[in-house]
């Protein structure tokens, strides 16, 4: 066989219902790029219509890219793809996990590994190499995901990567994760593998991934050494510094003199952290710090993160007082891994034995642990706001059988005290009783427990659409762009292009700067809080964001801290460079491609997304099926005097009704939909090299007029 | 190397030292450290005014002038140092805020003025807010808090009421809820 450089070649399929296991040719997939864009063409091609994700006619392909296995920074991510459970019309989807995975995945030989049918019984899949074996997994079902990484790891050694599901995966929660290494959680797709009866995948790789031009990729590290600031790519300090002009408390780059990984034997200090110092990159985000306040940084053990990542985003802590809990006293997480639990226990968090002092970090540690171990999936914060709401408004009450409600203990959550998350978590992994509902999603639970516009429309639930999603970087994150974007997923947006623009922590000016130079007026940008209406420059900003986050998750890049829009360096004037994707495409396979063939691919895995949204929504007028906003989004605030405050006035963030029709229509021309539906129409398709598609939508009658 | 040549090196030397301590140089003590009179002070300023090479720079204060290596520290650092310098701390507290609120535009979280480099002690910045609010001379100084209890300082040139009090609580709460 020839030799492949960026991709190993080989696509591993694996039947379970039959047991039989093949490859086929990574290449024939090649228009799409790779992970994502691989497994929506998967989807499509072969998982009709109307499969519920549960069902044996699903797939799951766990995806790694081309660039990822080589060495480019920030290129460990794994993209899963498969049906979502929570959608509500069962739309195409990707969660995401770092760790090391699919870099093992690639060195056993596979950019992609498929998964289809139903094994009758418990199994897990073992992969050394070329060799892969569908493993009887009785031992290990019912075990949390710790446990079963622990017992795979020993038969298969410490190399060996794991992504394993929890009892909440094994239970068909909707909302679940598969998680690998020790906090990385790909959030949704936990029970597509328990309804295939897989516990894990072990991975063993002990061949490598070819680069074509090695001297190439050395020499964009170096480039990048000057361009990558901290976790999501923020690149001024959190604090004033003496080599910075510029900084901002919310900056992500928390390093700094006197700031400690304080639980370190020795504890080592961060330092100045200066941009050009290549070496301290990995000190520069103390992350614990960020996430759960000063009081963190005597519990942090040090920061870990992705494969091949220089940043290190997860903060690993030693919090001893989780021993009183019978608990481990290490835990790893980061972002929303910690907030979850925080807005579970929405009373605010007090230790049980009435010693406060780092109750909320306390808390913050078990329930990260209790949702990694039993691998349960928040939807991005939504299960707090959602136990806070049921809570409040007598839900609970009306639709748990009496017993049941007077089995709960919610003396604890009144108290604050930490051990409700412990009952809380197991109740619903386990399904155990009416609650475990939660777990079904918004969507899901709306219909189930009768809940009404109230529940939809109230500001604080922060639900986006009837899709049962929530905000995540949204209309507060650059006005309708950030709004726009959130509208085109079937989950979260899970989009941090345009987040990890406005979070750079530089000036207005200079992001304005830079948004004019990329979409041709500095329009395309407002100042936070300060917005003005849609227009066209916008409307290419949502493009561009859309664009670049389906190209990370195929390359796979984290899309946590590419693209590359900004730079710590003054000499630089703060620019980044945003073609060195392509540029790194070019090194590592030896064909050249520019940035706009590679968005073009990129464009092409956003429009068959929303052709596979077409088709699972049988409907083409995606405008008003699949995009429409909850009510509270474009409703006016109101001022403490219950005076209204028109939208785009500075202050508020609520965007308007007729804003966001004339924003959604100018996107879909951005792509070349429908301007009136937003459903790709023939032309579009056929130019993206859809034809397939599109003959199979007009077959349906799902082509707009 | 003629004398002025060296003496200039010299203090090019002791500004690059401080620099790299993370102060300004003062002249005050330029001069103490090069044994200066009267004379030799005033003869160390011209010579930095008319022959410093183009990385120091100067910062002129009301009893004292202030220098710095630009390689070693940015002009917006030494704005802040210069002011703690200066000792006038509702001025410090006030240009800061004004600063953040023009260019970023941001509201100025109060207990950043805790930390390094300002290392104001609590009892001092309450009190310098509280005088604060209430002068003329800093009318546009307005005090916002979040509702997680943060205080904000901005100034009402830059940042209208209802703009700092959303970017504040934004910053306090909606930012840690939404990582
Ligand atoms: S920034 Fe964080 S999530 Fe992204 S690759 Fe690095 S460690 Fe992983």
């Amino acid at each position: 066989m020839s030799t492949t450089y960026g991709y190993t070649g080989k696509v591993l399929r694996i039947d379970l219902g039959s047991g039989e296991v093949w490859t086929e040719d990574t290449f024939k997939y090649k228009d799409f790029i790779g992970g994502e864009g691989i497994g929506y063409k998967i989807l499509w091609d072969e998982v009709p219509a109307g499969t519920h994700p549960f069902d044996p006619e699903n797939k799951i392909t766990f995806g790694a890219g081309p660039l990822c296995g080589t060495g480019v920074p920030c290129s460990g991510r794994t993209t899963i793809i498969s049906l979502l459970p929570t959608s509500p019309h069962h739309g195409a989807g990707s969660s995401h996990m770092g760790g090391y995975f699919s870099v093992e995945m690639k060195y056993a030989g596979y950019d992609s590994i498929v998964l289809e049918g139903k094994s009758p019984k418990p199994v897990w899949i073992r992969i050394e190499d070329d060799k892969v074996t569908i493993e009887d997994a009785r031992w290990i079902w019912g075990k949390g995901i710790f446990d079963t990484m622990a017992m795979i790891s020993s038969q298969m050694g410490k190399e060996a990567q794991v992504a394993a599901i929890g009892p909440a995966g094994e239970n068909q929660l909707n909302m679940s994760v598969i998680r690998t290494g020790t906090s990385h959680s790909a959030g949704g797709h936990g029970g597509v593998m328990g309804s295939k009866n897989v516990k894990a995948i072990g991975i063993r790789g002990t061949g490598s991934v070819k680069v074509a031009d090695p001297k190439a990729v050395m020499e964009l590290n170096t480039l990048m050494d000057q361009i990558i600031g901290a976790n999501n790519q923020m690149v001024a300090p959190s604090h004033p510094a003496p080599w910075a002009e510029y900084y901002s408390p919310s900056s992500r780059w928390t390093g700094k003199p006197g700031l400690f990984w304080g639980a370190a034997n020795p504890p080592v200090e961060t330092g100045e952290c200066y941009p050009e110092d290549v070496h301290s990159i990995g000190k520069r985000t103390q992350k614990a710090v960020f996430d759960l306040g000063l009081g963190a940084e005597k519990y942090t053990v040090r920061m870990g993160g992705c494969a091949h990542c220089p940043i290190r985003c997860h903060s690993q802590l030693k919090v001893p007082q989780l021993e009183k809990y019978g608990m481990d006293p290490y835990v790893s997480n980061t972002c929303m891994g910690y907030a979850s639990p925080r807005g579970v226990m929405f009373k605010g968090i007090k230790e049980f034995d009435g010693n406060g002092e780092d109750s909320s970090i306390v808390g913050t540690a078990i329930g990260a642990t209790l949702a990694d171990d039993l691998g349960m999936w928040c939807n991005y914060g939504q299960i707090g706001r959602d136990v806070k709401w049921f809570y409040e408004k007598g839900v609970f009450k009306r639709v748990l059988p009496a017993e049941e409600y007077a089995s709960i203990p919610w003396h604890l959550l009144e108290k604050g005290d930490p051990r409700f998350l412990i009952d809380f978590y197991n109740r619903v992994a386990h399904k155990q009783g009416e609650i475990a509902h939660i777990a079904d999603g918004a969507a899901w639970i709306a219909k189930r427990w009768g809940l009404g516009d109230d529940y939809w429309d109230a500001k604080e639930n922060k639900l986006w659409t009837r899709g049962g999603y929530p905000v995540h970087h949204s209309n507060e994150s650059a006005g309708q762009v950030g709004a726009l974007i959130s509208c085109f997923s079937n989950r979260d947006a899970q989009n941090h292009t345009h987040q990890n623009f406005i979070g750079s922590q530089l000036p207005i000016n200079i992001q304005k700067d830079v948004a004019a130079e990329l979409f041709g007026s500095p329009d395309a940008l407002d100042a936070p809080s300060k917005y003005t209406r849609m227009n066209e420059y916008k409307a290419r900003f949502v493009k561009w964001s859309l664009i670049r986050g389906r190209l990370h998750d195929s390359l796979t890049l984290c899309n946590w801290m590419w693209p590359m829009h900004f730079s710590p360096l003054k000499s630089r004037n703060y620019r980044g460079d945003l073609s060195l994707e392509a540029k790194y495409m070019t090194a590592v396979t030896g064909e050249a491609i520019s940035p706009e063939q590679l968005d073009r691919n990129a464009e092409r895995i956003v429009t068959l997304l929303r052709a596979l949204n077409v088709r699972s929504m049988a409907t083409t007028d995606l405008r008003h099926a699949h995009d429409a906003v909850n009510k509270w989004i474009v409703t006016p605030d109101k001022d403490k005097e219950g005076k209204v405050i028109p939208q785009f006035t500075p202050g508020t963030i609520q965007m308007e009704q007729a804003d966001m029709d004339l924003g959604l229509g100018m996107v879909y021309k951005q792509f070349g939909w429908d301007e009136k539906t937003g459903a790709p129409t023939k032309s579009t398709l056929l130019e993206l090299g859809l034809g397939n598609v599109a003959a199979d939508l007009e077959a349906s009658g799902l082509i707009p007029a | 190397m003629n004398e002025a040549e060296a003496r200039l090196s010299r203090i090019a030397a002791i500004i690059q030292e401080a620099s790299e301590e993370k102060r300004l140089c003062p002249l005050s003590e330029l001069a103490g450290r090069l044994n200066d009179n009267s004379q030799g002070f005033a003869d160390t300023k011209a010579l930095l005014a008319e022959s410093a090479p183009e990385e120091i720079k100067v910062m002129r204060g009301k009893a004292d002038d202030y220098y710095f290596m630009e390689a070693l520290m940015t002009e917006a650092y030494a704005i802040h140092l210069f002011r703690l310098a200066e000792r006038n701390l509702l001025r410090l507290i006030a240009e800061t805020t004004r600063d953040e609120s023009r260019i970023y535009p941001r509201p100025t979280l109060l207990a950043g003025f805790l930390q390094q480099p300002f290392l104001i002690s609590q009892k001092d910045l309450n009190n310098a807010v509280d005088k604060m609010l209430g002068s003329r001379d800093y009318s546009d100084i307005k005090l916002v808090s979040a509702s997680n209890g943060d205080k904000f300082l901005y100034s009402e040139k830059h940042l209208n009421p209802n703009h700092a009090q959303a970017l504040a609580e934004w910053a306090a709460v909606g930012e840690k809820e939404n990582p």
